[in-house]
């Protein structure tokens, strides 16, 4: 490493254990993207499921019941773009840390929070109102 | 502590190495709190939904895990945009509500379910 680098960051152990933290922190991201997929995979199909299996066993099919689809799609869209986000951050940070410059970001974060409240709401909204 | 040297010094005085681990410490734990609030939303979807024939009490309980969960992804944001302010003022004091709140809140759906099952 180059020792102007050693001499911001701190000792050698410290600067291993942000980098390490920082690898902690993507895959905490990567499992957060995975959970997003994993619902949204099993809201958009599994409404579809639903709908087959009720019409199999002769109840009336509601047409409310197609909004699974776009909400899942939504969710699993959410998640790869929280692969994207912090597959990117992490190497900002890793350059960051390396400088001794880290800026705390705060757009991926404020940005997943609100495409899973936008998703959830209207998952609510479909739960409470679908006459299912 | 010798932190005049050091670009930014912020954070609890520890140095830049320790204020780098507090906000990646702080996003896991946002992260963790998102990932809460999500598996109790996919709780409430399931428990809404897994019922083909209608059943109003399961469809009231999936919807209420469902908005437990949403109201988790609301705190998860707030605190991680408060505690991000807290690390860089050095004023980080560990809370107790929202901790103790999703105790009781899985818990209590713990419980629901355990009565829905033991009854049917």
């Amino acid at each position: 490493m180059q020792p102007d680098a050693q001499q911001k960051t701190g000792s050698e152990s410290t600067r291993a254990r942000e980098h390490l933290a920082n690898e902690r922190t993507l895959l905490a991201w990567i499992r957060t993207a995975i959970a997003l997929m994993g619902l949204g995979f099993v809201v958009a199909r599994f409404g579809l499921f639903l709908r087959e299996i009720s019409a199999i066993g002769g109840h009336p099919v509601q047409s409310g019941s197609s909004y699974s689809a776009p909400i899942g799609i939504v969710l699993v869209a959410s998640g790869l773009l929280a692969v994207a986000i912090s597959t990117f951050r992490f190497f900002q940070a890793r350059d960051q840390i390396e400088k001794g410059r880290f800026v705390p970001e705060v757009f991926p974060e404020v940005a997943i929070v609100l495409v899973t409240l936008v998703a959830g709401a209207a998952l609510i909204a479909y739960l409470a109102l679908s006459g299912n | 502590m010798s932190t005049t040297s050091r670009p930014i010094p912020r954070g609890r005085g520890g140095g830049e190495g320790v204020r780098i681990r507090d906000h990646l410490a702080n996003v896991r734990t946002f992260l963790a709190w998102l990932r809460a609030g999500l598996v109790l939303l996919a709780m409430g979807y399931a428990v809404a939904k897994f019922q083909v024939i209608e059943s109003l009490p399961n469809r009231y309980l999936g919807v209420l895990a469902a908005v437990a969960g949403w109201l988790v992804i609301v705190i998860a944001g707030v605190s991680f945009i408060r505690m991000r302010r807290a690390i860089e003022a050095a004023e980080f004091a560990p809370s107790v509500t929202w901790n103790l709140g999703l105790s009781l809140l899985t818990a209590g759906a713990g419980a629901a379910i355990l009565v829905y099952l033991v009854r049917s």
